[in-house]
């Protein structure tokens, strides 16, 4: 079911924060100086307080993304139709710059992990999860973006990479792909994936966001627990995407020991520098 | 017959919700489940399958707990480490999250403690997670208009028997046998703290009851401990009861009371954002 909205190309929005609780009481008394921020969606799911007040007051000065970590796409049931009207009703309120989720699961007789749960690559999972993005994007009447996640285990009935997976995902349902350069680099430790060959794979037109982040090096693995600054195996992936697939919104993600604003603000920063270092400052203005 | 995705999916997920962890699971399953694990899941000598699955498990369990300590930190603080984890491991497992905002995790809470056996060691404990979890829908619970003093200027006195003030949807009134504002002071300085001093001072005779009036102004969330005529009046008000009932509950509380003090707790509640709106008696 072709859904594409805006065929002329993917939308830049320059690059952002993901925006949380510690930062909540800065976004409400002053603008946020970023180009964007995300928001973790199923927080904003309450009727009022301080999260909707956040998000409303957010949505004044910049574009908002809203990033689902409960959708569990492959997941054995289908989305909940309660699930999709709340987020349907966010969606109007805030009017986001786009909306994601991931490519996992995470619900089981009716219970949330609450955790990303990672599918074997399988036409039989590939055809769940067609089916599953086709019915959302038509609850929702947009596209959403799909993000690769960090994996600990794969299985043995995995038939096809993932890179092909998601991007045969993408093509079979006319989503589009957020991707997370740091779970490129946790899986290459994790189940010896190759980050390159992955980025070579993903049609470019279709990846409308980029994320960065920091995980924990645990010696047999690595953890994606978005801890501390971007690492600068994650920075030179991130130049080597950009080379590659053109400009794309980038968001720096930081989700433990969440630092001051400051620090955050440089992280973004950062990201901006290395994007113009690598594409010119004639890029998509933010 | 079940198509093979669904069918590894619930081997994952009874392998990382197993209460006491996936290698207990493989040493307690049948051979023909041991057998479909090998065949399913990926590892190396380096780092085996189970203990990457285990990875799965940890984080189910903790970021659980983890968001279940922090909306009960009394409840947690009495409990104690040890004892607490037993809980949330038992929680857990009778009581899988359902809600897709991991925030609502504690929405059954009070009420399983209430048939745990926990209950024998800290009598009423349920109480306080009601109170804890109370605070927790509080937080986003839906605006309403602020409700201003105004509103009643010039209202003449006949009208104000049937008046009707309408609570504001972020107040709740709790009752515990425990001190829950002297409990949340301890907690706050739990390193200063020894629990089993505070527990004793605490906690009341059977036959006490305390009342707890808990509330949202703006972003941020008060409580305080109400008397009886205090909490007949706003027992009444959030049962949809006239300015005149309100009275007469207080007073049975209190036969003493002077007149002015309901129209004073009036002026606190309308402060306080706990007023949000009003309507007459229909005739």
């Amino acid at each position: 079911m072709p859904f594409l909205k805006d065929r002329s190309g993917r939308r830049f929005i320059g690059h952002g924060v993901g925006l949380r609780v510690p930062h909540f009481a800065r976004a409400l008394s002053h603008s946020l100086d970023v180009d964007w921020v995300e928001v973790v969606t199923e927080n904003f799911f309450g009727a009022g307080g301080r999260p909707i007040a956040v998000l409303d007051r957010v949505r004044r000065d910049l574009p908002v993304v809203l990033h689902g970590v409960s959708m569990g796409i492959g997941s054995p049931e289908p989305p909940p139709d309660e699930y999709l009207g709340k987020l349907r009703r966010l969606m109007e309120r805030v009017q986001p710059a786009w909306i994601s989720d991931h490519l996992c699961w995470n619900r089981q007789g009716g219970h949330y992990a609450h955790d990303l749960l990672p599918l074997p690559y399988t036409e039989e999972a590939l055809e769940r999860v067609v089916k599953r993005i086709e019915r959302v994007q038509y609850a929702l009447g947009t596209q959403i973006l799909l993000e690769n996640i960090s994996s600990y285990v794969g299985y043995r009935m995995s038939q096809i990479p993932e890179a092909e997976f998601l991007a045969e995902i993408a093509r079979r349902s006319d989503c589009l792909i957020l991707l997370d350069l740091n779970n490129l680099i946790v899986n290459q430790k994790n189940l010896g994936s190759c980050p390159a060959e992955y980025l070579a794979k993903l049609p470019a037109e279709r990846v409308w966001q980029l994320h960065l982040a920091n995980h924990s090096d645990r010696g047999a693995h690595k953890l994606d627990d978005h801890r501390g600054p971007v690492p600068g195996e994650v920075w030179l992936l991130y130049e080597e995407a950009l080379r590659r697939l053109g400009p794309v919104s980038t968001l720096i993600e930081w989700d433990e020991d969440i630092p001051e604003w400051e620090v955050l603000r440089a992280e973004q920063r950062q990201a901006a520098r290395r994007a113009s270092a690598i594409l010119g400052d004639g890029g998509p203005a933010g | 017959m079940t198509e093979s995705l669904t069918r590894i999916q619930a081997l994952f997920w009874r392998a990382i919700t197993w209460p006491t962890g996936v290698s207990h699971f493989l040493e307690q399953t049948d051979p023909a489940t041991r057998c479909e694990f090998e065949a399913t899941f990926l590892g190396d000598a380096d780092w085996p399958a189970l203990e990457r699955l285990s990875v799965y498990a940890e984080v189910y369990f903790w970021r659980l707990h983890d968001a279940l300590k922090e909306q009960f930190p009394v409840v947690h603080f009495l409990a104690t480490k040890l004892p607490f984890r037993n809980l949330i491991t038992d929680y857990v497992l009778e009581k899988p999250p359902k809600e897709p905002d991991l925030r609502r995790i504690g929405s059954g809470f009070s009420d399983y403690l209430s048939h745990h056996s926990i209950i024998l060691l800290l009598p009423h404990l349920e109480e306080l997670a009601k109170i804890e979890w109370a605070i927790c829908e509080l937080l986003d619970a839906p605006d309403v208009p602020v409700f201003k003093r105004e509103a009643l200027e010039g209202r003449p006195p006949t009208e104000w028997p049937d008046l009707v003030f309408v609570p504001a949807p972020a107040m709740r009134l709790c009752s515990s046998h425990w001190d829950y504002a002297a409990l949340k002071r301890a907690q706050e300085r739990a390193a200063e703290c020894d629990t089993s001093t505070v527990e004793s001072g605490v906690r009341l005779d059977d036959s006490k009851l305390l009342y707890f009036l808990i509330w949202r102004r703006e972003y941020q969330i008060f409580h305080r401990r109400v008397k009886p005529p205090e909490r007949r009046a706003l027992q009444a008000m959030m049962a949809g009861a006239s300015f005149a009932s309100l009275c007469a509950e207080a007073h049975k509380a209190d036969p003493t009371l002077r007149p002015e003090s309901v129209a004073d707790w009036l002026e606190e509640w309308i402060h306080s954002g706990l007023i949000g709106g009003m309507k007459t008696l229909p005739l």
